[in-house]
């Protein structure tokens, strides 16, 4: 189908339309040529048919809304790895899409790969962090030192443990496939959070945690999870368990609060980003909790200024100073900027 | 399909030819000994080809086209993800362009007027301007080097297309006639340094491109860009406004973030 069309011996109002978005030339000229409406359709508005039923494309990638939960500190899509085209659309950042500026394309790709040996490692951290899955015979026999154990006992407990290395596969599987749906769940929430709701409260550090989908409220008072690891952060005891914080609070609960600054703990939270965290070096985006690599694990440190990150933390507001947009979250307040051909986020000082 | 005096029978054909690009092609089936330096080996009809599309494209001063894009995100596990995108361009020379993309991760609006180009991702409310040089060639080279991204396809956007893709090239054969789309295609292949490319050109009698794959062999998982192209109109009769940003009110100006930060933005 031809895109272009001809509007003679009068002005025109062409649309420029895909299915989601629509913009309008007005032309005040004799001859005009504009694009025809029908771009794109399929992806934009009407959903991804194709993965679950659920919606496909994006470019925000916001946060940990909306996010099962990659144990391990594995990035999420829209990560900014180099050939994460999410943060540019696939529109030429570094030159992708052209045969005279590949040389350019991949200069900027291995500095990033160099900078960023995180996505090396993908898969040993996977497995580091994952040793059950390395069950072997000797760690089967040193969880059954009954040796009196009779055969049919035996049998009916190495039925049991089959089934539950069998059952923690298919929940691994069914974690990692759930990880790819919600991909594109966000992808797709993404893509329909507009300006206006960025402006929404909704989400937190913890959104999307605690199961997929349910989300886990600052405040919240509730039963400290039994892998929680006991904390101290300036004299103060607090616990931490699979990137949640908690206080102790009355009544033998325990209140959710924000990641504590100076906190160390030995894993990240799950689906961090990689952050360039400016002088000091390469750190982890949580968020709108940036991590700081240090000693024994990493630390929860103020937002530096200086620092990008390609994804608001949810529920970031905007704020206008002067004309000019910022969002505030946490303490910290973001400026839009156009890196390559994609929207990002700096870290500023409080415009006031 | 390949035609049957393609891919095998016309390739040996070339070797060794003598082509009229400026590099003198080095005879195929004789690799270059150490020390020696080793000019480009490309077949000349190869060459011939890119050249006589180069020249065909460079010579109009206004063209539009439409492409029909897949490429591929990779995930940090190594697994590859296809996108599709559709590019319209609308070109006027010396400095008129504008890039419209659609695509599955997002759409990008690009404009340049021969004083300043824009940038607009219609998802979000905020465009960014920069003064650029006055004719595409410049302009095109401003963007990659000082605001960290072209749009893609721009090599058919310089003045001399052949020449800006011709450069990087060590290896180049000519495969065959195919079809491509409903248009009868000739096959070209070449290898560069960092990239694996391939060009169908239209046998005529618009020498225009049918399609383009790239190949990103030095990166992991070798994603590729491809397109298939379409509607090439040498007489569109652009409208001047069309190269002018046309923006939603309420848009937001933002800027251009310094290439250091946008090579590495995390």
């Amino acid at each position: 189908m031809t895109k272009w069309a001809y509007y003679d011996a009068k002005p025109g109002l062409v649309l420029l339309a895909g299915t989601a978005v629509a913009l309008c030339l007005v032309f005040s000229v004799d001859q005009a040529v504009a694009f025809r409406g029908g771009f794109g359709g399929g992806f934009r508005g009407g959903g991804f048919s194709g993965i679950h039923g659920g919606g496909f494309g994006g470019s925000g990638f916001g946060g940990f809304s909306h996010w099962g939960g990659f144990h391990g500190g594995a990035p999420r899509f829209g990560d900014g790895g180099f050939f994460d085209r999410s943060t540019d659309a696939g529109f030429g950042r570094g030159g992708f899409g052209s045969i005279h500026d590949s040389g350019a394309f991949t200069q900027h790709a291995d500095t990033f790969q160099q900078s960023h040996p995180e996505y090396q490692h993908n898969a040993s951290q996977f497995q580091q962090n994952h040793p059950e899955a390395q069950q072997n015979a000797s760690q089967f026999a040193q969880s059954h030192p009954n040796a009196e154990q009779n055969a049919s006992q035996f049998q009916q407990n190495r039925f049991n443990e089959a089934n539950s290395l069998q059952q923690n596969r298919y929940n691994e599987a069914n974690s990692l496939q759930s990880n790819r749906y919600n991909e594109a769940n966000n992808l797709q929430y993404n893509r329909d959070t507009t300006f206006n709701n960025w402006s929404s409260s909704w989400g937190g550090y913890y959104s999307g945690w605690g199961g997929f989908g349910a989300g886990l409220a600052i405040g919240a008072l509730v039963a400290l999870p039994v892998a929680a690891t006991a904390i101290t952060v300036a004299g103060a005891p607090y616990y931490y368990a699979n990137g949640v914080y908690y206080a102790p609070a009355a009544g033998g609960q325990y209140e959710v609060i924000p990641p504590p600054q100076g906190a160390v703990v030995s894993t990240p939270p799950p689906s961090c980003s990689s952050t360039d965290l400016g002088a000091q070096g390469t750190g982890l985006d949580c968020g709108g909790a940036f991590y700081a690599p240090v000693a024994g694990g990493y630390q929860v440190i103020p937002a530096p200024i200086g620092a990008t990150v390609w994804n608001l933390p949810n529920g970031a507001v905007d704020h206008t100073v002067n004309g000019v947009t910022y969002f505030a979250y946490g303490g910290a307040y973001y400026r839009p900027l156009y890196s390559g051909s994609g929207v990002y986020y700096e870290v500023v000082a409080s415009p006031g | 399909m390949l035609a049957s005096r393609g891919i095998l029978g016309d390739t040996r054909a070339d070797v060794g030819a003598e082509c009229e690009g400026a590099e003198q092609p080095r005879h195929l089936d004789r690799p270059a000994t150490s020390g020696e330096h080793a000019p480009p080996a490309v077949s000349e009809q190869a060459d011939r080809l890119l050249k006589q599309m180069g020249a065909y494209i460079g010579s109009a001063n206004e063209f539009t086209f439409h492409a029909d894009i897949t490429f591929d995100h990779v995930l940090p596990s190594g697994q590859k993800l296809q996108y599709e995108a559709a590019e319209d361009v609308a070109l006027r020379r010396p400095g008129g362009l504008y890039v419209e993309w659609t695509g599955d991760l997002g759409d990008r609006q690009f404009w340049y007027d021969g004083k300043s180009v824009t940038l607009y991702d219609p998802s979000t409310p905020f465009y960014a301007t920069e003064a650029a040089p006055p004719d595409i060639d410049a302009m095109l080279e401003k963007t990659i080097t000082d605001l960290g991204f072209t749009p893609p396809l721009s090599d058919f956007l310089y003045r001399d297309p052949y020449h800006a893709a011709r450069g990087n090239i060590q290896f180049g054969l000519y495969l065959g006639a195919t079809d491509v789309n409903g248009r009868r295609c000739n096959s070209l292949a070449f290898v560069e340094k960092d990239i694996d490319w391939q060009i169908w050109i239209d046998t005529g009698p618009q020498l225009t491109p049918c399609k383009l794959v790239i190949t990103y062999k030095t990166q992991p998982s070798q994603p590729q860009f491809s397109v298939v192209f379409s509607d090439w109109n040498f007489d569109p009769r652009i409208a001047e406004p069309v190269f002018t940003p046309y923006l939603p009110a309420g848009t937001e100006k933002v800027p251009f973030a310094p290439l250091v930060a946008s090579a590495n933005p995390k």
